[in-house]
C-alpha cells in the first residue's frame, strides 16, 4: 500500500513536471519569414473582432486572484471597446488618439497624444489585443517562440521609464486564425495581470457607434 | 473609539472613486490584515495597473510601492491620514452625528480637515464610506464589493 503511494505521488510529480516543461517548451523562432508572413496576411483582412474576455490579477504579496470579466471589441483601425462587466460596469473606449473612460457613471476623456506614456500604452494595447505587430515603436525589444498550435511573442520595453510600469507583456496567437488569445502584462515579475480572449467572432462587428468619444 | 472598519486577515475588496477638482478615477482597493499584524491596503486600476501598496504596521506607515504621480508629499500624507482613521484607529477622529444608517466623524481642522460619512450599514459594518476634504475639492468613496455577487 505504501508502494502504490509512493508511486502515486511520484507518478503526479512527473505529470507536473512533464507539464509545466511543455509550457515552456515552446521553440524559439529563428526563421521569422513564415510567421511575418501569416501575421500580415491575416491582420490586412481583418476587420473587427467581437469577443469575451477574462482578466486575472495575481497578487502576490496577498497570495489572491483578482477576476474580472467582459466584452472586448475591436475595428479597423485603432478602434477598441473594453466593456467590463464583473466586478463592476467599467468601460474602456480608444478611438484614434482619444481615450475614454466610463466608471460609476462618470466620464474622463484624454487625448492620448498630449501624454507620450498613454500613447505608447495605447499602440501597445492595440498591437497586443490584435496582433498587430506593426504598431510596436522601436521602444521594445521583441522575441518570438512557438510550438504546434500557438505563437508566443515576448515583448520588452527598452526605456526605463517604461519598464518602471511594465517589465514584459506575453502575447500567445493562436495558429490557426493568427488571432490573439492570451496576453500576460508584467508589472514585476511576481505582480502581473493575464487576459483570455475567448468566444471571438471575426469581420461581424458593424456598429461604429460603440466607439463614439464624446 | 474604534476605527470605522475593522479590518481581518479575510480581504476586503472595495471599489474606490477619487473625485479631484474635476477629475474621475475608480479602481480596486483590497485591504487585509497580515500573519504579522501588518495591514496591507493595495489599489489598482480594474484594467489592471497597480497604483499603490501601502502597510501599516505598528502604526508606522510604509510605501511599498506607489505610481509616480501619486508620489507627492502631501497625497501621501492625506492617503495615510484617511487611512488611518478608517482602518486602524478612531482615536484621531470625533463622531458628530450617529445612528443605526449612517455615522458621521471628522478629523482634523482647517486645511487638513477631513470628514467621514459612512453609510449602508450591514449590522455594523459600512459599505460605504465617503472621506472629503472640503479645502481641497478632493473626495474619496469606498464602495464594498460582495464577493458572492460582485
Amino acid at each position: 500500500m505504501e508502494k502504490m503511494k509512493r508511486l502515486f505521488t511520484q507518478l503526479l510529480l512527473t505529470f507536473v513536471a512533464v507539464s509545466s516543461l511543455q509550457a515552456q517548451q515552446m521553440k524559439k523562432i529563428n526563421q521569422m519569414q513564415e510567421f511575418d508572413k501569416r501575421l500580415s496576411q491575416e491582420t490586412q483582412t481583418l476587420q473587427s473582432i467581437e469577443s469575451d474576455f477574462s482578466q486575472t490579477k495575481y497578487l502576490d504579496v496577498l497570495d489572491e486572484k483578482v477576476k474580472s470579466q467582459g466584452k472586448f471589441y475591436y475595428k479597423k483601425s485603432n478602434k477598441i471597446r473594453m466593456e467590463y462587466t464583473s466586478p463592476i460596469n467599467y468601460l474602456i473606449v480608444i478611438n484614434g488618439s482619444k481615450l475614454k473612460i466610463v466608471s460609476d457613471g462618470k466620464k474622463n476623456i484624454m487625448n492620448v497624444n498630449s501624454n507620450k506614456m498613454m500613447n505608447e500604452v495605447q499602440n501597445m494595447l492595440t498591437a497586443c489585443t490584435v496582433g498587430d505587430l506593426s504598431k510596436m515603436s522601436a521602444n521594445y525589444r521583441l522575441e518570438y517562440f512557438e510550438d504546434a498550435k500557438s505563437y508566443l511573442v515576448k515583448i520588452k520595453p527598452i526605456s526605463k521609464t517604461l519598464q518602471a510600469y511594465i517589465t514584459s507583456i506575453q502575447i500567445y496567437l493562436d495558429k490557426k486564425d493568427m488571432s490573439v488569445y492570451k496576453m500576460i502584462l508584467s508589472e514585476t515579475a511576481t505582480n502581473y495581470t493575464e487576459y483570455e480572449f475567448y468566444n471571438k467572432k471575426f469581420n461581424s462587428l458593424k456598429n461604429e457607434a460603440i466607439f463614439a468619444i464624446h | 473609539m474604534p476605527p470605522i472598519v475593522a479590518v481581518d486577515s479575510l480581504s476586503q475588496k472595495y471599489n474606490i472613486q477619487i473625485d479631484f477638482m474635476k477629475h474621475h478615477f475608480s479602481g480596486l482597493l483590497i485591504v487585509r490584515k497580515m500573519d504579522d499584524h501588518e495591514i496591507r491596503i493595495l489599489s489598482s486600476s480594474y484594467f489592471g495597473m497597480s497604483l499603490f501598496d501601502f502597510s501599516f504596521l505598528n502604526d508606522k506607515f510604509i510605501i511599498n510601492s506607489c505610481l509616480e504621480p501619486l508620489r507627492k508629499k502631501k497625497i501621501l500624507n492625506l492617503l495615510e491620514m484617511d487611512f488611518k482613521n478608517v482602518f486602524l484607529t478612531g482615536k484621531n477622529s470625533k463622531r458628530k452625528e450617529k445612528s443605526a444608517i449612517f455615522e458621521k466623524r471628522t478629523s482634523d481642522k482647517g486645511f487638513g480637515k477631513s470628514v467621514f460619512y459612512s453609510s449602508d450599514f450591514s449590522g455594523e459594518v459600512p459599505n460605504r464610506i465617503k472621506i472629503r476634504h472640503p479645502w481641497m475639492r478632493l473626495t474619496i468613496q469606498l464602495d464594498k464589493l460582495n464577493e458572492n455577487n460582485p
